[in-house]
């Protein structure tokens, strides 16, 4: 399956997370931030976990961007990604590594890939972020909103680079 | 005696562990499929108001939340004693054929094709979804659009995809758009057309490279139980339960989920936290079942749409008439898909399906309750006892994989006995060996994590132990 690159979107936003698992949620009340942008050039899917049927998202655009949550971090961080095949999906569990992988060997295409990390430190039941969390989403929102405002993809120039 | 233990079992939901017995000659002596979690949702959930049920069990699984927000929510139905609107029925009727696809599509094309299509023999780092790609990156892509299909009406209708808050007692939140209604229907020929090439496949491997796995893997007589419909017909939500035997002769008709401990017992060994439902009358073992679609194909009559019935009608000429076959519910499965996709056209044809009149409702009317429904891995029962107030005081879940315990054991030890045979001098046991006494477990599509309601993450050990203890050979995996 081919998908030409004019009809691609500049950029997809993937955050994901259980939200009713307090800073789990982190990656995705970033992605329905992201939404309420309305960039024509940017799509912001915020799902509960990664399926492989957001392969076909992924396709279709030139740069995927993955936000996702972790314990232990202190300070944001985005790194590219590279693509593992060595995955095996269930239904309940993907990584964006894998994801990538997933795509490439689909439809053949293998978009520039990033992950943004967020610092967390609450994963016990609440549907808030906590407050450090919460600046941290902020920090990511920031970084995301520059990126995502050249209007053609543009590689950051460090890899695992810290914010 | 020496001991094989495959631990996790992978590409099934959820964990469990399969300990092989050898005798002193290296011969397969018995075989257990362990499931080693442990949750308590029976318990933690008393004290709850019943109206949170459905949020809460649906939190068993990612994988088949839907079922557990039907069968908490017909219980709920039965606590408010009201009748709910025919178009809510409906809606509810749309997002559990919707779950079946996903979860039926699943297992097929991601969980269990990697074997199929690339054998048990092939390269454990291939024989996964990317080796899947490479072998036929078409019907990988259809298989994980069709997955997304199910998915997407479960979303359109719940606003999510997983753990979604639409069933309630008395309904369902908010009606269907027209909007989604087109979407569904503009989706469900690609759909038809990705089952209908599975079934041929499927079809194909089964009259070839197949054909012994079918006599193998969990060939046996059992009962089988499912619900169905006035005159027999494919059920999946409502309708009474059936059981029948392996001649296909109904051994109880007309039964209520609402008298479900005269019929069904509840049996405890040490070694799994697995319970083992059976048919009471038959006591344990003897009592053993089966549930989930090839149990739902052997109780129906028929299905009641044209291009699933045919199938039916093939799937028994094949089998002789009634399905016995463990391996058979691989192809049972695909051919439910299809039975969903043309209710679901059905449904999308009826003018009711838009109605705004979605929810009745009511106060607690009723102290007790057993709601059922069919999961997409076979009959799942809630049942509550509440307070005045409506608060749990009590909760028995009978999960679908559970009721299928009993006859995952059997499958286990039939599939061992077949291929595996030690040397007695503890020689590596090949990988392909193992991967077949997994795939027996595979064909029930166990999904672990709702029938022990536990979760948990183990690493891959396979150790033979010989009958003083030493181990004689491991295997790491993962």
């Amino acid at each position: 399956m081919n998908i030409t690159d004019n009809k691609k979107i500049s950029y997809l936003i993937i955050g994901y997370g259980n939200i009713i698992r307090g800073d789990d949620g982190a990656g995705y009340h970033v992605a329905e931030t992201v939404a309420q942008w309305n960039f024509n050039h940017v799509r912001s899917l915020a799902v509960h976990q990664l399926t492989p049927d957001l392969a076909e998202a992924i396709a279709q655009a030139k740069t995927v961007i993955f936000v996702d949550a972790v314990a232990t971090l202190s300070e944001v961080k985005i790194e590219q990604l590279r693509p593992n095949y060595a995955a095996s999906f269930t239904g309940h569990y993907a990584d964006p590594r894998s994801m990538v992988a997933l795509t490439c060997a689909l439809y053949e295409v293998l978009p520039t890939a990033y992950q943004i990390l967020i610092p967390a430190v609450n994963f016990s039941f609440s549907e808030t972020l906590s407050p450090v969390t919460r600046k941290n989403v902020d920090l990511a929102l920031v970084k995301i909103k520059q990126l995502v405002s050249q209007q053609s993809s543009r590689r950051i120039n460090a890899y695992d680079k810290t914010l | 005696m020496k001991t094989v233990v495959i631990d996790p079992v992978t590409r099934i939901e959820g964990h469990a562990k399969i300990s092989i017995f050898l005798d002193e000659a290296g011969e397969v002596s018995d075989a257990r499929f362990h499931v080693v979690e442990y949750r308590g949702f029976e318990k933690f959930c008393e004290g709850r108001p019943f109206t949170d049920m459905a949020g809460i069990t649906a939190r068993i699984c990612g994988i088949c939340p839907v079922s557990h927000l039907l069968a908490s929510s017909k219980t709920g139905d039965k606590i408010l004693a009201v009748k709910i609107p025919p178009a809510a029925e409906k809606l509810r009727r749309l997002m559990n054929l919707a779950q079946i696809t996903q979860s039926h599509a699943l297992s097929f094309f991601h969980l269990s094709s990697p074997d199929f299509l690339l054998g048990w023999d092939s390269d454990p780092a291939k024989r996964n979804v990317f080796g899947l790609i490479e072998a036929n990156p078409d019907l990988a892509r259809a298989g994980i659009r069709l997955r997304q299909f199910g998915q997407n009406i479960i979303e359109l209708l719940g606003a999510r995809k997983i753990h979604s808050a639409w069933t309630v007692p008395g309904g369902v939140r908010s009606p269907l758009s027209e909007e989604s209604r087109q979407w569904i229907c503009d989706r469900l020929p690609e759909s038809l057309a990705t089952i209908n090439l599975a079934l041929g496949l499927f079809k194909g491997m089964i009259d070839g490279q197949l054909k012994d796995e079918v006599n193998i893997f969990g060939e046996f007589p059992s009962l089988f139980m499912g619900l169905v419909g006035k005159d027999g017909e494919w059920e999946h939500y409502g309708g009474h339960l059936r059981f029948t035997d392996s001649q296909g002769n109904i051994m109880a008709d007309n039964l209520s989920e609402d008298n479900y401990q005269e019929f069904l017992g509840e049996a405890v060994e040490k070694w799994s936290y697995l319970k083992f439902p059976y048919y009471q009358p038959l006591g344990y073992p003897d009592g053993i079942y089966r549930v989930g679609p090839l149990a739902r194909l052997n109780v129906c009559n028929y299905i009641g749409t044209e291009a699933a019935d045919r199938e039916l009608r093939e799937f028994r000429d094949r089998s002789g008439g009634v399905a016995t076959s463990s391996f058979l519910y691989h192809y049972a499965r695909l051919i439910e898909i299809l039975a969903c996709l043309e209710k679901i056209q059905t449904l999308m044809d009826d003018p009711d399906i838009l109605s705004n009149r979605i929810r009745a409702h009511g106060g607690v009317n009723q102290l007790e309750a057993i709601g059922v429904s069919e999961a997409p891995r076979g009959t799942l029962f809630h049942h509550y006892k509440v307070d005045e107030n409506g608060l749990i005081e009590k909760v028995n879940l009978i999960i679908a994989t559970g009721q299928n315990n009993l006859a995952m054991n059997k499958t286990v030890a039939q599939i061992a006995k077949q291929y595996i045979h030690g040397d007695g001098n503890g020689n590596e046991i090949a990988e392909g060996l193992l991967n077949r006494v997994e795939a027996g477990i595979r064909c029930f599509d166990p999904c672990l994590s709702c029938s022990t309601h536990a979760a948990g993450q183990m690493p891959l050990h396979v150790q033979l132990v010989a009958p003083d203890g030493t181990i004689l050979n491991e295997i790491y995996r993962g």
